[in-house]
């Protein structure tokens, strides 16, 4: 072959560079067209949320429990898959959070995250109390994620979801003492009503205080209030010799069918 | 080298087509690429404002940049035979270059979604980083175009338009 018709180096270096940027190019569009596809089916494979349980726990909180599933239909990985949850009161005050992750996922693979938020109920703290108010809460859920090797993607997410207190309107008061067989004796009363989605089981301990904070008498109420049902009970204490209480106050606990103490709001007596 | 007709280099001869036939091709290939990068575009820009979901760029941008580039495409193709080849080869890398890094600085892109409260992010910085090896190829390319056409006229001609 005669050298005038070998191609000139230089024209075979154009050629390749030209040829390489549209194998890179053709590369490039393939991979966006399978990871839109694949992420599609992902996105139709949408989460799925466990029942979710709400208990009373230690230290004056509400646990709340479940567990949420998510798989990846399509075929790239999802990596570094972290999700965070919030909860704020309709004030906007932080009140219990949950995260998750970060996990990574194989195309095919399903993910099931265990969610616990503890939620306190003092009606001490700095958020209306969860025992006693009903309430809508914010719900900020977030996530994050590199899908497809390339691609880092977040949602974010807000709901309200409306609360209702196991306790709400709750009052305990003591009515005017009698002279019983040598005793004197007041009458106290607890009242309120189960917003919550799951019942009051337990016992409501109660204890009459002086002014001065002595005890005057205690009693005890058992409890079995359904979600929805409201509560009404009046039962007698024996005061103790000498103890007034008269501008004192009735402290009352709950305490669960599992022994878990919750403090329920103090009442003055006028 | 800037001409029709038909000529030699060495014993190898070609023949290029006249400047109205690669105006004609040109202005062929100037159809589709603009409907491919400024119609298609523009309208999935409209489609989707219409439905309340907006792009970080606008219809200006994408037009003015598709536009760019789907010229420059046709006066490389109309030029071919000419030296202007290698240079609108980097002038047309360069836009393509600039248009990726116009749509670079919206990474990642953010989206309400309309009617949910829910916000939706999208990181594609990776994605146009890739894909700015092509005009830099193509910058790379014209480059030796250029510097061959400077030093060897109408050497590759032959090979371009073999008789």
């Amino acid at each position: 072959m005669s050298p005038y018709r070998r191609k000139p180096p230089l024209y075979r270096l154009a050629r390749a560079l030209r040829w390489a940027g549209t194998l890179v190019f053709v590369l490039v569009l393939l991979f966006v067209a399978t990871a839109l596809y694949s992420a599609y089916e992902t996105a139709t494979s949408s989460p799925s949320a466990g029942s979710f349980s709400t208990n009373f726990a230690t230290n004056d909180t509400l646990a709340v429990t479940g567990q949420l599933t998510f798989s990846n239909g399509g075929f790239y990985p999802i990596d570094g898959f972290t999700l965070h949850l919030n909860v704020r009161n309709a004030s906007g005050i932080f009140i219990g959070q949950s995260t998750a992750g970060p996990v990574s996922f194989g195309p095919g693979a399903s993910q099931v995250f265990p969610v616990t938020f503890f939620l306190p109920i003092s009606s001490t703290g700095p958020a209306t109390s969860l025992l006693t108010e009903d309430q809508n809460l914010e719900v900020g859920v977030w996530a994050n994620a590199t899908y497809a090797y390339l691609f880092p993607i977040s949602v974010a997410l807000n709901e309200s979801k409306a609360w209702g207190a196991p306790f709400a309107d709750f009052t305990a008061s003591v009515g005017t003492p009698t002279t019983m067989g040598g005793s004197i004796v007041v009458p106290v009363t607890v009242q309120f009503q189960n917003h919550a989605t799951f019942a009051d089981q337990g016992t409501i301990l109660f204890t009459v205080l002086s002014s001065e904070g002595a005890t005057c008498g205690s009693g005890n109420l058992a409890i079995d209030v359904p979600p929805g049902s409201p509560f009404s009970q009046t039962t007698d204490v024996t005061l103790a010799s000498g103890c007034s209480p008269a501008g004192g106050s009735l402290e009352t606990t709950y305490v669960t069918s599992e022994g878990v103490a919750i403090s329920l709001p103090t009442e003055a007596i006028p | 080298m800037s001409g029709s007709g038909i000529g030699m280099v060495g014993r190898l001869s070609y023949r290029i087509p006249s400047l109205s036939y690669r105006i004609l091709v040109g202005a062929l290939w100037l159809v589709p690429t603009v409907i491919l990068l400024v119609g298609l575009p523009a309208a999935v820009l409209a489609s989707l404002g219409s439905r309340g979901i907006s792009l970080p760029f606008s219809v200006v941008t994408v037009s003015v940049f598709g536009f760019g580039i789907a010229v420059l495409g046709a006066a490389r193709s109309i030029g071919k035979p000419t030296r202007l080849y290698g240079p609108l080869s980097i002038a047309l890398g360069a836009v393509e270059a600039i248009y990726l890094l116009v749509l670079l600085r919206a990474s990642p892109y953010v989206l309400s979604l309309p009617g949910t409260g829910a916000t939706l992010g999208i990181g594609y910085a990776s994605l146009i980083l890739a894909l700015l090896v092509v005009p830099l190829l193509s910058i790379a390319a014209g480059s030796v175009t250029t510097l061959e056409d400077a030093r060897h006229p109408r050497e590759r001609l032959p090979f371009d338009y073999p008789v």
